[in-house]
């Protein structure tokens, strides 16, 4: 909306009551603190008869025409942005000892937002300086524009919010690549942040950077403990990145509805060590001495329970029957306009091996799932996706309700990682946008 | 007494600011776009405000309705801008 104001239309953003602070926050954000709201008094339209949205619409309709009208005529301005220096204020707090002062740090960051709930390593000048070792970087380089709050990402913001996660300097790098990867316009940091779905950024990294980190790629990879401790504080550290440079807060821009545990952590590295293929950032043109690390949005989790069968088909026939689910967002994507759902396929060694030693590689997994995970028509038509079709799309309208539809757009959606320990348990994850690769430089 | 200093850990944030656009005194003869990001409900509310609009106006008032994904394609905002005076859109859920 802001963008017809931008060019001379007055428009009015008409909102439900739960999105006036998200409203209000965005529009400041991008540029426009006097966007014309009108609140509609009801949670959402979503789920509910027309005769309900009929006597919100009728109530606000004056508040409409006031937003539409004035009375004053005014030259428009044209659109101004102050150069800004980065500043990074100092926050004091005092305890009988130093105990009491950090946990009146801690309490006082929680009550603020800026804290994911867990107690927080406390960003002192000391322990920023000691982080902001990990990288050549200058501590003021600005790295991006972090969607969706347009904040100022700079170095040292992020070293900031690595210090608070309890990354070490060793980290730096690896948070930063991720930051750039996740501003990358295709992976649609702002859906991933501000939906009233549970999406999050989860990183997979590849390289030498893996072991030299400690990041967990085996068992208990994606969970807690002593050996997933780097995987924890990356995870951690892009969530209070997304929130504090972002300003992706619950309730002012992060809309979710329900949440997910995935939203504190979420950070593995390929086991390319026990895999029977080549790694996947090689695979995505980089050498094998280079190191990545790749976002992908993570909405939906599965976990692929099959110790039984050794055969490719077997095994991917168990993925393809357990993706298929008609209540997540990726599954409803490929026809509506501009919408991309990268799959992260974690497949363990046990399963990798079986599939790799019928001759298959990354490229036949792929090929095979998207054959075979398929929804039928009569479930699609039943979500709201079908007012969205694409053109190209329409003719599901008219298909028969038995006929069989792929989940996802293309079968290069599909992205192959060895991931985890011994044992015929792998797991998948999809979400929005497309998966980023970047590499990780110091 | 102990004490702790630490670093704020939220970013400046760096917007562009925009004047909103002139408003009109009257709408009469001019045309309103009612835009629907797709959501469910979203047409429901829009086309039952135009339809009260154009009811206040006394029907000289030119109601038009776009359908588009979200977020907008910048195509859909920029056709809104040519062709309408105003423009209502409901861009949540």
């Amino acid at each position: 909306m802001i963008e017809i104001e931008k060019r001379g239309v007055p428009t009015v953003v008409v909102v439900t009551r739960p999105f006036v602070e998200d409203a209000k926050v965005t529009a400041e954000m991008f540029g426009m603190p006097h966007l014309s709201l009108a609140v509609l008094d009801m949670n959402t339209c979503s789920n509910v008869d027309d005769e309900a949205i009929y006597k919100a619409a009728d109530a606000v309709t004056s508040q409409v025409l006031g937003g539409l009208l004035g009375t004053e005529s005014r030259e428009q301005a044209s659109a101004r942005q102050t150069e800004i220096k980065p500043q990074y204020q100092v926050e004091t707090f005092r305890g009988n000892d130093k105990l009491k002062a950090w946990e009146a740090f801690n309490a006082h960051f929680l009550d603020k937002g800026w804290g994911d709930g867990f107690p927080l390593i406390a960003p002192t000048e000391e322990k920023v300086n000691e982080m902001l070792k990990g990288t050549k970087r200058s501590p003021d380089e600005i790295i991006t524009v972090l969607q969706p709050g347009m904040g100022l990402a700079t170095v040292k913001a992020i070293a900031i919010n690595a210090v608070m996660a309890g990354c070490q300097p060793k980290h730096l790098p690896v948070l930063i690549a991720a930051v750039q990867a996740m501003n990358e316009p295709e992976f649609q940091l702002r859906i991933v942040a501000m939906s009233t779905g549970p999406h999050t950024p989860m990183l997979v990294v590849n390289g030498p950077i893996a072991k030299e980190l400690d990041i967990n790629s085996g068992r208990g990879a994606l969970g807690p403990g002593k050996e997933s401790a780097s995987n924890t504080v990356l995870g951690r550290a892009v969530r209070l990145i997304l929130m504090n440079i972002g300003h992706a807060y619950l309730n002012s821009m992060d809309m979710d509805t329900l949440g997910s545990p995935n939203k504190y952590s979420m950070c593995i590295a390929e086991n390319e060590k026990d895999s029977p293929w080549k790694p996947y950032h090689v695979s995505r043109g980089h050498t094998s001495d280079e190191s990545t690390v790749t976002v992908f949005s993570v909405e939906a989790q599965f976990g692929i329970f099959d110790t039984k069968n050794s055969t490719p088909e077997g095994i991917l026939t168990s993925f393809a029957g357990t993706i298929n689910s008609i209540g997540t967002a990726f599954t409803r994507s490929w026809f509506i306009p501009r919408r991309r759902s990268d799959c992260a396929v974690l497949l363990s060694p046990a399963h990798a091996r079986a599939i790799a030693a019928a001759g298959w590689d990354k490229e036949d997994v792929q090929e095979y799932l998207y054959r075979e995970s398929r929804l039928p028509v009569k479930l699609f038509k039943n979500t709201e996706q079908m007012e969205r079709l694409k053109p190209s799309c329409r003719w599901i309208l008219d298909a028969p309700d038995d006929m069989l539809l792929p989940i996802v757009g293309a079968q290069d959606w599909y992205h192959i990682f060895v991931v985890g320990g011994p044992g015929g348990k792998s797991s998948f994850t999809a979400g929005v946008g497309r998966a980023i690769t970047r590499k990780i430089e110091a | 007494m102990q004490e702790i200093a630490v670093l704020n850990p939220v970013a400046q944030i760096n917007p562009l600011n925009f004047e909103p656009a002139v408003r009109p005194r009257d709408l009469r003869n001019l045309k309103i776009g009612l835009l629907w990001n797709s959501k469910a409900g979203g047409d429901v509310a829009l086309k039952r405000i135009g339809e009260k609009i154009e009811k206040e106006i006394g029907g000289d008032v030119d109601i038009a309705f776009f359908q588009d994904d979200h977020p907008s394609a910048m195509s859909t905002l920029e056709r809104l801008a040519d062709s309408c005076d105003a423009v209502i859109g409901a861009p949540a859920d």
